[in-house]
């Protein structure tokens, strides 16, 4: 989630034909990226929907099942520009953010941008890198912004960061701290992709070929709309309730979350509601949502449980009110 | 959740008043009485089931336990909120109270940690006297909030000496190989007993410092024995103390340490798991040793120890207190009149002096001085304490000194009591309709400040909502139990007499003004049925009441008792008029009856009937009574005048003056025959400008009736019969005074009776006639005819002509109907409920042809008492509505599918998602379905909610057909 854009009144009412307009956009969106990444639509469609509700997202998976690909048809098929960056444990935050150089031929210091000044960015095995070079990206991705030498350079809009961690049993990693996980809207895991979609893979052309060949799906300032509207999708106060009881439920076990997660999760129900097509959020898109946006958040505070069994847990046991 | 109620002292006392309140009841005989002892007791008993349910319909739920304290949240289930609840973690002194939980609502209430080790759970437990206070409710919870009480560290001796154990030495053995090679250096210390001299850092000490000693990391294999044994002559908890501190201090300079204990025995370790696995064995240890292990599920420590704790200790509100004693004064009230003064005065300051001034409670000697006042004041008026009104005054005199020493919610429950028991008293005293309302209002308004006191929150609506929630519900049982309940079962008939003797109405003589000061009394003197047929017309309704015989000029007194002049009763004819007459209490002897009266009746006993032919009572009837009478008119004639009787008749004071002798020297010369001599009479007071008023002026002295008679002129009824029968025995014709009620109201309610009031007092003459006997004369109704068609109030105010005028009127009409429905109600009252005996219930047994045994109602009593009790338990344990009237219609459709087949939605289903499943389980449902589910999604969840009647009806009147062939598994989770 980022703090850069004003947010919207709340008499900006979204008309239903218009949210039925934005889910037949979005999935066009969705159906050109399902074409490169097989069989994982329903982690391609919560990507999206963390797109369009201005987070980033986290990827917390082995190696090779697509996480690249993915980031890269995302930004291919919205017409981002795309950049990635592979994080190492000798990582600098210059080496992310940009440094300034002097200039000896007009005697000054250039700023030089890093790989962050782009749309997309993909952080590749972000806990590989040390604490304080992660730090920088995340400041980075909270502020919208970077600044070096006293100079503020704001970043482009969209942007968006798609992390990839190793899981946490790996040697040689920097678990994410807890308030610096939060930053991130959602963590997915794209998983081996099942036998028939797996054969279909085996059986198609090269994934970079196709890649290469996709074309946009919408224009990016249509992207920016998508999320305006995102914005403006009507969260009731019985839906209020729910997401309350399901706040309280989740600080009844330890220390729960917190009430920038309960933002986090109002924003991308209320894209996954667009999503559906509907100008509301209901239950469902909660529900929908509530797994990749609570898991990560609740992974310390339950004890012998994942975040995710939790937040699984924390829903069925959530009555509505 | 078990849930427990409890009796406590205040239920003792409360059986002790209803107890009381149904002993008075039976000794008195008194309907009213009854009702409002039974109507205490379902009251009562209602209040077990509301206490019951308070408790019953919450759900608890641990939210977070830890070290500091727990989250519990309390979810009342129901509809009914659940009130005034105390929260306590096993072990701890101090209540969370909480006041309020709303019905579908949560409230989370923060507990401090509990004060031993619960490793299976810390146990809360929830108590509530709400509504009344008279029971205890209690529940207690098992949480999953494990936690461990360690000792507290403390004392003072050294940390023993090291090494022993075979595992110490092994690690000595290691730490000692590994000493100057590689094991690092880890800081310095303060030199201690037991270190060895070689490891001093001398280089420090040569700097003039304190002995240091070098530590390496592997130094720690020293492992320190803390040995439970060996600290033998301490007390357990000291011991326990002890080695905590030992255990902090070997943390703390990073030594390995072996914890033995008599059972366990914990290898050399350090660092916070070791140092927690050796607290939980220490703590372990000391609940064995000293027994204080946690007792097993159940309510018996909550019971033991702060029972009574709160209910002693806690503060008393200022407004509570303030309403309790205003309604102490409302419910005392009534007594006024009754009880002397003195004892209201003392209480009504107490109770202001505490609720209103808000004083504080005064020394001991203040209290007993009141005491003593008021025990004095008691003794002095009425000369002994026993009896009910000196008892009632007793009462009163203690509710005061109740008051000034109310400081403790349990005090508060007494004054309360207490209060209870005083708006009873009023009934006792007096059975009216308007007093028992009256007194069954104090005491909901007592219950009212019961309820509130125990919810602990301001604002009297929702107390009020509850006392009427109680009542309406305590009513019908109350009612069923009134007559069904066995009466009589012990024989107090009599036991609790009472000193009064009421003062209304028509006195034993007729002074100048006396009756007209009567007349200006609206109270009803008595009613009157017609069991054999119609009510009489106007002109018969003479109310024979008493007969004065001693004349002193206007005033008339009753004379000696004279003999009967005939022993023999005429025999009863079918024509003679039976009356049942309710008699109202006067304090009197006679009985009102309509002239002249043959016979009458009281509870199967024969009256007396007077020489004179008036009715009397052998005792002054000082409560309701009902009495049968039968009379005959025209009025039976007595054939001859004793001499003594005739003399008496005759008799005249000493002075009279001459004129009027000479006006009845005037008559006699003029008449031929005592009857002559009467129309004359009657002639000259209708010739002679005499008026007929209600304000006569006074006439006093020797020359009062010269004065009326000749002069002013302006009388009512007693100084034209005290003169006409004067003038009477001047002429030589016997004559007597006859005082009683003229006319009566007619009521068509209850069968028809009449209304005789206060107003409606007259009196009359009677002249002794050769032919005729005792002849009724009338000098008023000589002087104003309309007077006998119209009671006193509209003839003053324009007679016959402008009665009829307004009460044609639409004003007219609605007074005289509410009066009399309001007089019906009161009559029925009387008749129905204050009337209702054992005499009663047996007939009631003969009725449904059950044998005379009335310990057989019991049976049906206790039948209706536990019908009750399951109606309002299946009514306190409705679910509670929802809010939101879209969720109410679609948790009705969601029911609906449910019957038909469909399994339950799970709560926490969205409208979608829910229709999404019924579709694929149903597809026959599913274009109904995913329409309705989405009108309810709109409706509820989007911005602008439309419709809610059109789904109403649709949810309404769609009948998912009932399936059961398809199996339920059919439908994916």
């Amino acid at each position: 989630m980022s703090s850069r854009t004003p947010p919207i009144s709340a008499d900006a009412m979204l008309p239903a034909t218009t949210a039925a307009e934005a889910a037949q956009r979005i999935h066009t969106v969705v159906s050109r990226i399902s074409q490169i990444i097989l069989g994982k639509e329903h982690t391609v469609r919560l990507a999206v929907t963390c797109l369009l509700a201005r987070g980033h997202l986290l990827f917390e998976d082995q190696p090779g099942v697509g996480k690249t690909m993915l980031s890269q048809a995302l930004s291919q098929a919205l017409g981002l520009g795309f950049r990635r960056v592979q994080f190492t444990s000798d990582l600098l935050p210059a080496d992310i953010l940009g440094a300034s150089v002097y200039d000896r031929v007009d005697g000054s210091f250039h700023f030089h941008r890093g790989p962050i000044f782009t749309q997309v960015l993909l952080a590749d095995e972000i806990n590989r890198a040390t604490p304080k070079t992660q730090s920088a990206l995340l400041e980075a991705m909270e502020e919208g912004k970077v600044t070096a030498d006293g100079v503020t350079h704001p970043l482009p809009e969209p942007f968006f960061v798609i992390a990839t961690q190793n899981p946490s049993t790996q040697i040689g990693t920097f678990m994410l701290p807890e308030s610096q996980l939060d930053r991130f809207l959602m963590r997915l895991e794209l998983g081996v992709p099942d036998r028939d979609a797996e054969r279909r893979l085996l059986e198609g052309a090269e994934r970079r070929e196709l890649l290469r060949e996709m074309e946009h799906a919408i224009p990016t300032s249509e992207l920016q709309q998508l999320q305006t509207w995102a914005r403006a999708v009507h969260a009731a106060p019985a839906l209020l309730d729910y997401l309350q009881d399901l706040l309280a439920a989740s600080r009844a076990h330890g220390r729960g979350l917190s009430p920038r997660a309960g933002l986090a999760l109002l924003s991308a129900a209320r894209a996954q509601a667009l999503q559906k097509g509907r100008a509301m959020v209901l239950p469902e898109d909660i529900q929908d949502v509530a797994v990749p946006v609570m898991g990560h958040r609740l992974e310390h505070a339950a004890d012998g449980l994942s975040g995710a069994d939790l937040a699984r847990r924390l829903i069925s046991e959530t009555p509505l009110p | 959740m078990k849930t427990r109620v409890r009796w406590n002292r205040h239920t003792l006392a409360f059986a002790a008043v209803v107890i009381a309140m149904w002993y008075a009841a039976e000794a008195q005989s008194n309907g009213a009485a009854h009702l409002v002892a039974l109507l205490s007791a379902c009251l009562g008993g209602l209040s077990w089931l509301h206490a019951r349910a308070n408790i019953r319909n919450l759900e608890v739920r641990l939210t977070g336990g830890t070290a500091h304290g727990g989250t519990v949240a309390l979810r009342a289930s129901r509809a009914a909120p659940s009130c005034g609840l105390e929260v306590y973690v096993d072990g701890t002194e101090k209540p969370a109270f909480i006041e309020k939980v709303t019905a579908n609502h949560a409230v989370t209430v923060r507990l401090p940690p509990p004060k031993h080790s619960a490793t299976d759970g810390v146990r809360v437990y929830l108590r509530s006297l709400y509504p009344l206070g008279l029971f205890t409710a209690e529940a207690a919870v098992q949480t999953a909030w494990s936690y461990r009480a360690h000792p507290k560290p403390a004392g003072d001796l050294p940390l023993p000496k090291t090494t022993t154990g075979l595992n110490a030495q092994i690690a000595n053995t290691a730490s000692s190989l590994a000493k100057g090679n590689d094991g690092d250096f880890s800081g310095l210390r303060e030199w201690r007993v037991g270190d060895s001299l070689r490891r001093i850092d001398w280089r420090h000490a040569a700097r003039g410092d304190a002995l240091m000693v070098k530590e390496w990391s592997t130094d720690a294999a020293d492992a320190v024995v803390l040995d439970w044994e060996q600290l033998t002559n301490t007390a357990t908890e000291t011991r326990a103390a002890q080695i905590a501190r030992w255990i902090e201090q070997c943390e703390h300079d990073s030594i390995l340490y072996e914890l033995r204990l008599p059972q366990t025995v914990i290898p050399p370790g350090f660092g916070t798991a070791h140092r927690r696995r050796c607290l939980n064995a220490l703590s372990t240890q000391v609940e064995e040793a000293s027994g204080s292990a946690p007792t097993p599920a159940g309510l018996v420590s909550i019971r033991s120890s702060r029972d009574n704790g709160f209910e002693n200790s806690a503060k008393l509100q200022p407004r509570a207190l303030l309403f309790l004693c205003m309604v102490l004064l409302l419910a005392a009230w009534p007594l006024y009149g009754y009880i002397p003064g003195s004892s209201l005065i003392i209480c009504a300051l107490c109770l202001l002096w505490r609720g209103v001034w808000r004083g504080g409670v005064p020394p001991i000697a203040v209290r007993a001085g009141v005491l003593a006042i008021g025990f004095i004041g008691v003794w002095v008026h009425y000369g002994q304490i026993h009896g009910m009104e000196p008892g009632i005054a007793l009462l009163l005199v203690l509710s005061g000194a109740k008051a000034l020493e109310s400081r403790t919610p349990r005090e508060f429950q007494v004054l309360a009591l207490l209060g209870w028991f005083l708006a009873f008293c009023a009934v006792l005293l007096e059975s009216h309709l308007a007093r028992s309302l009256g007194a069954v209002t104090a005491l909901l308004a007592i219950v009212g400040c019961m309820v509130r006191f125990r919810r602990s929150t301001a604002g009297a609506r929702a107390p009020l909502r509850v006392t009427l929630t109680l009542l309406v519900q305590a009513l019908p049982l109350t009612l069923v139990l009134f007559f069904i309940f066995p009466r009589g079962l012990l024989d107090l008939s009599a036991a609790l007499g009472r000193s009064r003797t009421a003062q209304t109405g028509i006195d034993g003589m007729l002074d100048p003004g006396s009756l007209a000061r009567v007349a200006l009394r609206t109270e009803v003197a008595f009613r009157a049925r017609f069991p054999g047929g119609e009510a009489p017309q106007n002109a018969d309704r003479y109310w024979r009441c008493l007969t004065l015989w001693h004349c002193d000029g206007l005033r008339w007194t009753r004379g000696a008792w004279l003999a009967r002049a005939s022993k023999e009763r005429p025999p009863e004819s079918e024509r003679d008029v039976r009356q049942i007459i309710d008699l109202e209490p006067h304090g009197q002897m006679w009985i009102p009856a309509l002239d002249r009266p043959l016979s009458g009746t009281k509870r199967g006993t024969r009256l007396t009937i007077e020489f004179d032919d008036t009715l009397i009572t052998a005792d002054p009837v000082v409560s309701s009574q009902r009495v049968e009478v039968v009379s005959r008119f025209p009025q039976p004639q007595t054939p001859v005048l004793p001499p003594d009787h005739r003399a008496a008749a005759l008799q005249l004071p000493a002075k009279l003056s001459s004129e009027l002798r000479q006006l009845t020297e005037h008559w006699r010369t003029l008449a031929h025959n005592d009857e002559q001599i009467v129309q004359a009479a009657l002639q000259y007071l209708r010739t002679q400008g005499f008026t007929y008023t209600l304000e006569p002026g006074e006439y006093h002295g020797d020359k009062a009736l010269e004065e009326f008679f000749l002069h002013r002129r302006t009388g009512f009824c007693e100084h034209f019969s005290a003169s006409f029968a004067t003038l009477m025995r001047m002429s030589g014709i016997p004559a007597r005074i006859v005082v009683g009620y003229l006319g009566g109201e007619y009521s068509d309610h209850n069968g028809g009776y009449l209304i005789v009031k206060q107003s409606d007092v007259h009196a009359w003459t009677e002249v002794w006639l050769e032919r005729l006997g005792w002849f009724r004369v009338d000098p008023t109704a000589e002087l104003a005819p309309d007077r006998v068609n119209v009671d006193l109030r509209w003839f003053f105010s324009g007679g016959a002509a402008e009665m009829e005028r307004q009460r044609r009127s639409l004003w007219g009409r609605f007074a005289q109907s509410t009066r009399l429905l309001w007089d019906g109600i009161s009559y029925a009252w009387q008749n129905q409920i204050i009337d209702y005996n054992q005499e009663s219930q047996r007939g009631l047994l003969l009725l449904l042809g059950l044998q005379q045994n009335q310990l057989l109602l019991l049976v049906p009593s206790a039948l209706a008492v536990m019908l009750a009790a399951g109606i309002m338990t299946w009514w306190l344990r409705r679910p509670a509505r929802h809010a939101d009237p879209w969720a109410r219609s679609w948790l009705k459709l969601c029911q609906k599918l449910a019957t038909s087949g469909l399994p339950q939605r799970p709560l926490h289903e969205g409208p979608l998602a829910y229709a999404e499943r019924v579709s694929a389980a149903r597809p026959e449902l599913a274009d109904e379905m995913q329409q309705l589910a989405a009108l309810y999604a709109q409706g509820r969840y989007g911005n602008a909610p439309d419709g809610l009647h059109a789904f109403k009806q649709r949810v309404a009147s769609w009948h998912p057909a009932h399936r059961t062939s398809e199996s339920p598994h059919s439908v994916r989770e």
